[in-house]
C-alpha cells in the first residue's frame, strides 16, 4: 500500500466517523434541530480553509526564498483546497441560513468577506493556470501572499461590523462540551481530507512538472 | 538618497504622461456611470427615492445609489486604465527598460503615484457627474473635503493593488485578459470600505461605522507594502 493509499483510506475513515458522531450520538440542537449538525461541517471547512489560505502564503514566500519547487507545489495545491473549501462553506452556509433564517443569503460582513476571499482565490487559480514555466510559479506565489491578507479580514468581520447570522469569534469556547466534541470530531476529518486532498495535488504538480522537463528535453535532443 | 529620489521623480513623470496619455479611459469611465446611472433611473423612475419620504431619509437613500453607482464607476475606471499601463509595457516592452537604471521598489512606487493621482482624478470628475445626476446639492465643503480623503485613500490602494497585478499580467502571454479576473476579487475589500464609507458623506453625516475607514487605510497600506516588497520578484526573467 502506498502513502497516498493509506491517506486516502485514514481520511476516508476519519469523514465516516465524524458522520457517525454528528448523526448518531450528539443530541439534537433544541432550536435548530437537524439543520444544526450542518454546523459541524461548516465551522471545520471554515477553520481548515483559514488554514489552507496561510500554507498559501506561507509555501509561497518560502518558494520565493528559498527556489524550493516542492514548496510552490504544496502552495498551489493548498489555495486548490482554500478555494474547494471555501465553496463548502459558503454552500453550507447558505443550506443553514435556509433551514433556520428562511433565507438563503444575505448581505451581512461576514458572507460578504467571505464571497470576496472565494473571489480572490478564484483568482489565483485562474492565474497559476494560465501562467508556465518559472513565471507561474513566481506569479502565484506573489498573489497568494497578497490574497492572505484577506484572512483576517474574514476572521475579524463580525468584530468589526456586527452580524445578524454569525456568533463572534470565541464562541466556541462557551459551547456544550459534546457539541465541543463533535467538533473537534469532525475538524479532525476534514483536517485529513485536507492532508491527503493536499499531497496528492502536489504529486501531481510534481508529476506534471517531471513530465514538462522530459518533454523539453526530448524537443532538445 | 538623493540618486533614488531622482529617479522616482524621473519615472513618475513618465509613468503620468503615459496615464495622460491614455486618459481616453477617463472618458470610457464617465460614458460607463452614465450608463449605470440611466439604468437605474429608469427602473427606479422618475425620482430615484420617493419624493414622499422625510428629506433626511431621501437623502439616505440617494447616497447609498451615489455612493455604490460611483465606486462601480470607479473600479470599472481602474481597470481600463490599469489595463492600458499593462499593455504599454508589453507592447513596447518599457518596463524592462526602465530596469536596466531602476531597483524594482522605486519603479513600483513611481507607477503606483502615477495611477493613483490618474484615478483621483477620474474620481473627481465621476463625483461630479454623481452629484449632478443624483441631485445633491446639500454638500458643505468639509464633506466635499471628507469624500477627497475617501477618494485619495481608495486611490492609493486601487494603485497599489493595480500596479503589482499589471506587472504580472504584463510578463504572461495573454496575461491582459486575466487582469481584471485577478485584480478585481483583490481590489474588492478597498471598494467595500470605500462605499461603505462615502455613503453617509454623500447624506452629509458622519461616518458611524469607524472600522470600514481603518479597512480602507490598512488595505491600502498593506497592499503597498507587499508591492514595495514584491515588485522585485514580478519582473524577475
Amino acid at each position: 500500500m502506498t502513502k497516498m493509499q493509506a491517506g486516502a483510506i485514514v481520511s476516508t475513515l476519519a469523514v465516516f466517523a465524524a458522520l457517525t458522531v454528528v448523526f448518531m450520538f450528539l443530541p439534537l440542537e433544541a432550536e435548530m434541530l437537524e439543520s444544526q449538525k450542518i454546523f459541524y461541517f461548516h465551522v471545520s471547512f471554515a477553520f481548515t480553509m483559514f488554514l489552507a489560505c496561510i500554507v498559501t502564503a506561507v509555501a509561497g514566500g518560502y518558494y520565493l526564498a528559498r527556489g524550493c519547487e516542492l514548496a510552490d507545489a504544496v502552495a498551489g495545491a493548498s489555495a486548490e483546497a482554500a478555494f474547494l473549501f471555501a465553496s463548502i462553506v459558503l454552500l453550507t452556509g447558505m443550506f443553514w441560513a435556509r433551514s433556520s433564517w428562511n433565507v438563503w443569503w444575505n448581505w451581512e460582513p461576514r458572507l460578504t468577506s467571505m464571497l470576496a476571499l472565494w473571489a480572490i482565490y478564484a483568482g489565483y487559480l485562474l492565474f497559476r493556470a494560465n501562467a508556465r514555466g518559472e513565471a507561474r510559479r513566481r506569479l502565484a506565489s506573489v498573489y497568494g501572499i497578497a490574497a492572505c491578507v484577506m484572512v483576517p479580514i474574514v476572521y475579524y468581520s463580525i468584530k468589526l461590523w456586527g452580524g445578524l447570522m454569525h456568533p463572534r469569534e470565541g464562541t466556541i469556547f462557551d459551547m456544550e462540551v459534546s457539541m465541543q466534541v463533535g467538533l473537534l470530531i469532525s475538524f479532525a476529518a476534514v483536517l485529513c481530507v485536507y492532508a491527503a486532498l493536499m499531497a496528492l495535488r502536489a504529486r501531481i504538480e510534481t508529476a506534471e512538472r517531471r513530465l514538462e522537463s522530459l518533454w523539453q528535453n526530448e524537443g532538445r535532443g | 538618497m538623493k540618486h533614488t529620489l531622482a529617479q522616482f521623480s524621473r519615472l513618475f513623470y513618465k509613468d503620468l504622461s503615459l496615464q495622460w496619455r491614455s486618459r481616453g479611459a477617463m472618458a470610457v469611465a464617465l460614458l460607463f456611470s452614465l450608463t449605470a446611472v440611466m439604468l437605474f433611473a429608469l427602473v427606479y423612475g422618475p425620482f430615484f427615492s420617493p419624493p414622499e419620504l422625510p428629506m433626511e431619509a431621501r437623502r439616505r437613500e440617494l447616497a447609498k445609489l451615489a455612493s455604490s453607482i460611483y465606486w462601480t464607476a470607479a473600479a470599472f475606471a481602474g481597470v481600463v486604465a490599469i489595463y492600458r499601463s499593462a499593455e504599454a509595457d508589453r507592447e513596447a516592452g518599457g518596463i524592462k527598460a526602465v530596469r536596466m537604471d531602476a531597483d524594482g521598489s522605486v519603479i513600483y512606487a513611481a507607477r503606483m503615484c502615477a495611477l493613483s493621482v490618474m484615478l483621483c482624478l477620474t474620481q473627481l470628475a465621476l463625483g461630479l457627474l454623481t452629484a449632478a445626476f443624483f441631485d445633491i446639492s446639500w454638500l458643505t465643503l468639509g464633506d466635499v473635503l471628507r469624500l477627497i480623503g475617501v477618494g485619495a485613500a481608495a486611490s492609493v490602494g486601487l494603485g497599489a493593488v493595480g500596479a503589482l497585478m499589471g506587472a504580472m499580467a504584463a510578463s504572461m502571454r495573454g496575461g491582459e485578459g486575466l487582469l481584471s479576473a485577478g485584480m478585481l476579487p483583490l481590489q474588492l475589500p478597498l471598494l467595500m470600505a470605500a462605499s461603505k464609507c462615502a455613503a453617509p458623506i454623500w447624506a452629509s453625516e458622519p461616518i458611524q461605522e469607524k472600522a470600514w475607514i481603518a479597512l480602507l487605510v490598512a488595505y491600502a497600506l498593506i497592499m503597498s507594502a507587499v508591492g514595495l516588497l514584491l515588485f522585485e520578484v514580478v519582473l524577475e526573467d
